[in-house]
C-alpha cells in the first residue's frame, strides 16, 4: 500500500517543507554572516586609514630597515600594501 | 637587513593596528562602511526578534511530523492492516493530516524566509536608534563576532577575569547559567560577571561605574529564577529606586515589586505571596527586616554606604545577609576613606574569609599576590579599561581662574569654614559674576554652538540655582526632588534635541543615573573625594556613549580648591594601590587621615583665607 495524502504524495509534500526548512534556517546564520562582513569591511578600513597617516619610518620598531624603502620613494606604511616579497626585491637597495 | 624583513614588519603593523581597531560608529561622523554594519546589526535583531521563535516552532512541526510519517510507514507494513478497510482509512486520515502538516511547515517557512530576504532598514532611522541606544547594538555585535575578531581587540579589553586566579576564573567560566528569563543581550564579561555570582554565591561586585553592574546582578536573578528561585531582594538609595523598577522591567521577565512609602506592609506581604524583586531603600529596610523570612538572593546596590558596622542601615543589611544564600554588594568604589572600609565589605558578604583578610591586612605590608589570592573568591572588579575599548575618549581638563578682587575680598570675607570656603571659591561676590561663571558662560557658548548637552554639577545648590540663572532656566535635580520627577527630568532632557544644560547636585545627581545623551560634564568645585567626581563623569561616559566626552573641572586658583585637588589626588592613588588592583603595596599609607599632608593644607589654606 502506498501512503497518500488527498492532493498528492505525502512525500512531495515533506520533500517541499523540508526544503522551506532548510531555506529559513539559513536566514539568521546569513544575516550574522552579513554582520561579520560589515564589522570586517570596517576593521579594513580603519586599518588602511591608519596605514595611510603612519610613515615608513614607524615599520622601524617592527623590525624593518626602513632606509631601503624611504630611499625607493615610500612614505607611509600603505605604500607597502599589496607588495608581495619578489616586487620589493626590484627596488633597489631593499634587500641587502 | 631585507625585503623579507619589510614584508613581515607590514604584516605584524597590520595586526597592530587591527588589534586597536574600535568598532564605535560615531553618529558625528557617519561613515558608510559604519551604516552598512549599523543596517545589518539592525536587521538582525528584528529578524531575532520576528523569526527566530517561528523557524524553531516551524523546525519542530516539521521534524515531529516527519517522525509521525515514519511511524506511518512502519504501520503499512504491517499485512494485518492491509485487511482491514476500517484501518485503510483510518491510514488515509492520518496521511492527510500529515499532509496538511506539512504544507503548513512549507507556508510558514516560505513566509519567514521571503519576509527576510524583503526586509529591509532605514538607514537614517538605524542611526537615530543607535545614537539613542548604542550598548544595545555593541552588545548584539559582541554576541556575534567570532570569538577570534574580539580576542584581536575589536571589542574586548584586555582583561574581562578581572585578574582572578586561573583557577577561580575558569571555574567560573565553566558555570552554565540560564538567561532565558533575561531579555537584554548582555556583553562578555557580563556574562563571566553573572557565572561568577551564580558560582561564588557571595560576592563584591566592584566593577568600576558605568560597566553594567545592575545587569549582571538581573541576570543572576534570571538564572535562578530559571532553577525555580522565586524571592529576590534589592536595597539600593532612594534616588535609584525607581530606576531599579525600570531596569527590571526593561531587561527581564521577572515582576518588580517596590516595597516603600505607606503601602510598604501590603507590598512586602505580595512579595512574599508572589515572589519577583522586592526593591527597597536603606531607610525604609530598618522597617522591614524582622518582617523578611529566606529568600534566594540579596542585592545591596551603592554598598559602599554600608561599611559603618555601628550603624543600623548597616546592621539591617547584615541581618539580611544571612538569610539568604546569594548576596551580591554592588559598589564601583568599595575603597572611599579607609582600607578597613574595603575589608568590612569583603568579610560581611562573606563571611568565611573574614579571618584570612584580617590577619592579612594587619600586615604593615602585606603580599599583593597573597591579598589578590584572599580576595578572589569574594572581590571582581573590572575597570573601563579592562573591558570598554569601544568607549569614546574622555579629555579631563582643570580650569584654572583666577579670582577678580571682588572675588578675592568676598572669599576673604566668608566665614572661617571649610564649606563657606567651597561656596565662596566658586560664587565670589555673587551675582553671577565670579571667574569660574564667567568660564562657565564661555564654556557652555562653545557647547551650545556644537549642539551638545552638558551636565553640570556641583555640591551646593545655590550653584545649580546660579546655573540655572546664567543659561535661562534650566532643569535641576537635587536631593529634594522625588525619584519620579528625577526619572522625568532626566527622560526630558533625554528626548530634547540638541543642546541642553542639565544641573544636578553631586551628591544626588552622581549615582545611579545614566546620562549617556550628554557629551559634556562640568564639575563646579573639586570633591572630597575621587569617587565622586569619577561617578559624575561616570554617568556621561558609560557603556553606550557613542561621542568623545569632555570634562572640565573649575578651579579658583589661591583657594580651598586647590588644597582639595591635592587631597582627591591623594585618595585616588590609594584606590589605585588598593582596590583597583585588588593588591597592596604599602598599607601603611592606605588611610588617609585627618593629619594627612593634603588635610594639614587644606587647614593652612583656611587659615591664611
Amino acid at each position: 500500500m502506498q501512503v497518500r495524502s488527498g492532493r498528492g504524495g505525502v512525500h512531495a509534500d515533506a520533500g517541499f517543507a523540508s526544503e522551506q526548512v532548510k531555506r529559513l534556517t539559513q536566514v539568521l546564520p546569513k544575516a550574522r554572516a552579513e554582520i561579520i562582513a560589515a564589522t570586517e569591511a570596517v576593521i579594513q578600513e580603519a586599518v588602511l586609514a591608519e596605514m595611510k597617516a603612519t610613515p615608513i619610518a614607524e615599520l622601524k620598531d617592527f623590525g624593518a630597515s626602513v632606509g631601503p624603502l624611504q630611499s625607493v620613494g615610500f612614505r607611509t606604511v600603505a605604500d607597502l600594501s599589496g607588495r608581495s616579497f619578489g616586487s620589493l626585491l626590484n627596488y633597489r637597495g631593499s634587500a641587502t | 637587513m631585507t625585503a623579507e624583513a619589510a614584508i613581515r614588519a607590514f604584516g605584524l603593523f597590520q595586526e597592530s593596528a587591527r588589534a586597536h581597531v574600535r568598532l564605535l560608529p560615531d553618529p558625528d561622523n557617519r561613515r558608510p562602511s559604519d551604516g552598512r554594519l549599523l543596517v545589518a546589526l539592525a536587521k538582525y535583531e528584528t529578524l531575532v526578534r520576528e523569526v527566530s521563535t517561528r523557524t524553531e516552532e516551524a523546525q519542530e512541526r516539521y521534524v515531529e511530523t516527519g517522525e509521525r510519517l515514519q511511524a506511518l510507514r512502519a504501520k503499512t507494513r504491517v499485512r494485518d492492516h492491509l485487511f482491514s478497510l476500517g484501518s485503510q482509512a483510518n491510514l488515509v486520515r492520518e496521511t492527510d493530516q500529515l499532509a496538511v502538516e506539512f504544507r503548513w511547515v512549507s507556508t510558514e517557512a516560505r513566509n519567514l524566509s521571503d519576509y527576510a530576504e524583503r526586509l529591509t532598514m532605514d538607514l537614517a532611522e538605524t542611526w537615530r536608534r543607535y545614537a539613542g541606544n548604542a550598548a544595545t547594538f555593541i552588545a548584539l555585535l559582541e554576541s556575534v563576532l567570532p570569538a577570534r575578531v574580539v580576542a584581536k581587540g575589536a571589542l574586548a579589553g584586555p582583561d574581562m577575569r578581572g585578574g582572578l586566579p586561573a583557577e577561580i576564573a575558569d571555574a567560573v567560566e565553566a558555570t552554565q547559567v540560564d538567561l532565558r528569563l533575561l531579555t537584554a543581550n548582555l556583553r562578555r564579561y557580563q556574562q563571566f560577571g553573572t557565572q561568577y555570582i551564580v558560582c561564588q554565591k557571595r560576592v563584591l561586585l566592584g566593577d568600576d561605574m558605568g560597566l553594567g553592574k545592575t545587569i549582571q546582578v538581573l541576570a543572576a536573578m534570571c538564572h535562578l529564577a530559571a532553577q525555580g528561585k522565586k524571592h529576590f531582594f534589592v536595597v539600593a538609595p532612594n534616588s535609584v529606586l525607581i530606576n531599579w523598577e525600570r531596569e527590571v522591567k526593561k531587561h527581564t521577565k521577572l515582576n518588580p515589586i517596590v516595597v516603600h512609602g505607606g503601602d510598604r506592609d501590603d507590598e512586602l506581604e505580595q512579595w512574599q505571596r508572589e515572589g519577583g524583586v522586592a526593591i527597597t531603600t536603606y531607610t525604609t529596610l530598618g522597617r522591614l527586616v524582622d518582617k523578611i523570612t529566606a529568600f534566594d538572593l540579596l542585592a545591596v546596590d551603592e554598598a559602599h554606604s554600608v561599611k559603618n558596622p555601628e550603624t543600623q542601615r548597616t546592621q539591617s543589611v547584615v541581618r539580611l545577609s544571612g538569610l539568604t544564600e546569594h548576596v551580591v554588594f554592588m559598589s564601583g568604589t568599595a575603597l572611599e576613606n579607609r582600607l578597613s572600609e574595603l575589608q568590612f565589605l569583603v568579610t560581611t558578604v562573606q563571611p568565611k574569609v573574614s579571618a584570612e583578610v584580617a590577619s592579612l591586612l594587619k600586615q604593615v605590608r602585606p603580599v599583593p599576590a597573597e591579598v589578590r589570592m584572599q580576595l578572589a573568591p569574594v572581590y571582581l572588579r573590572r575597570t573601563q579599561a579592562d573591558v570598554l575599548t569601544e568607549l569614546p575618549d574622555l579629555t579631563e581638563t582643570d580650569e584654572v581662574v583666577p579670582l577678580e578682587s571682588a572675588d578675592i575680598e568676598a572669599y576673604r570675607m566668608s566665614p572661617d569654614n571649610l564649606m563657606h570656603k567651597r561656596l565662596a571659591a566658586t560664587i565670589g561676590a555673587g551675582g553671577q559674576q565670579s571667574a569660574k561663571f564667567d568660564r562657565l558662560r564661555e564654556l557652555l557658548e562653545g557647547y551650545q554652538e556644537d549642539g551638545r548637552k552638558v551636565a553640570v554639577f556641583s555640591f551646593f545648590r545655590q550653584v545649580l540655582d546660579d546655573v540655572s540663572t546664567v543659561v535661562g532656566g534650566c532643569p535641576q535635580i537635587h536631593g529634594s526632588i522625588s525619584a519620579e520627577e528625577r526619572q522625568l527630568v532626566l527622560d526630558r532632557f533625554a528626548a530634547k534635541e540638541g543642546f541642553g544644560v542639565l544641573a544636578l547636585q553631586i551628591e544626588a545627581g552622581g549615582v545611579g543615573i545614566n546620562l549617556q545623551c550628554a557629551q559634556v560634564v562640568i564639575l563646579m568645585e573639586p570633591q572630597f573625594k575621587p569617587s565622586t567626581e569619577k561617578q559624575a563623569i561616570a554617568r556621561v561616559r558609560r557603556m553606550g556613549q557613542t561621542r568623545k566626552v569632555n570634562a572640565h573641572r573649575l578651579i579658583s586658583k589661591g583657594t580651598v580648591d586647590e588644597a582639595l585637588v591635592l587631597l582627591v589626588e591623594q585618595k585616588k592613588q590609594v584606590f589605585e594601590d588598593y582596590a583597583q588592583h585588588s593588591s597592596v603595596k604599602d598599607a601603611s599609607g592606605m588611610a588617609i587621615d585627618a593629619g594627612s599632608a593634603a588635610m594639614e593644607e587644606l587647614r593652612g589654606i583656611i587659615a591664611k583665607a
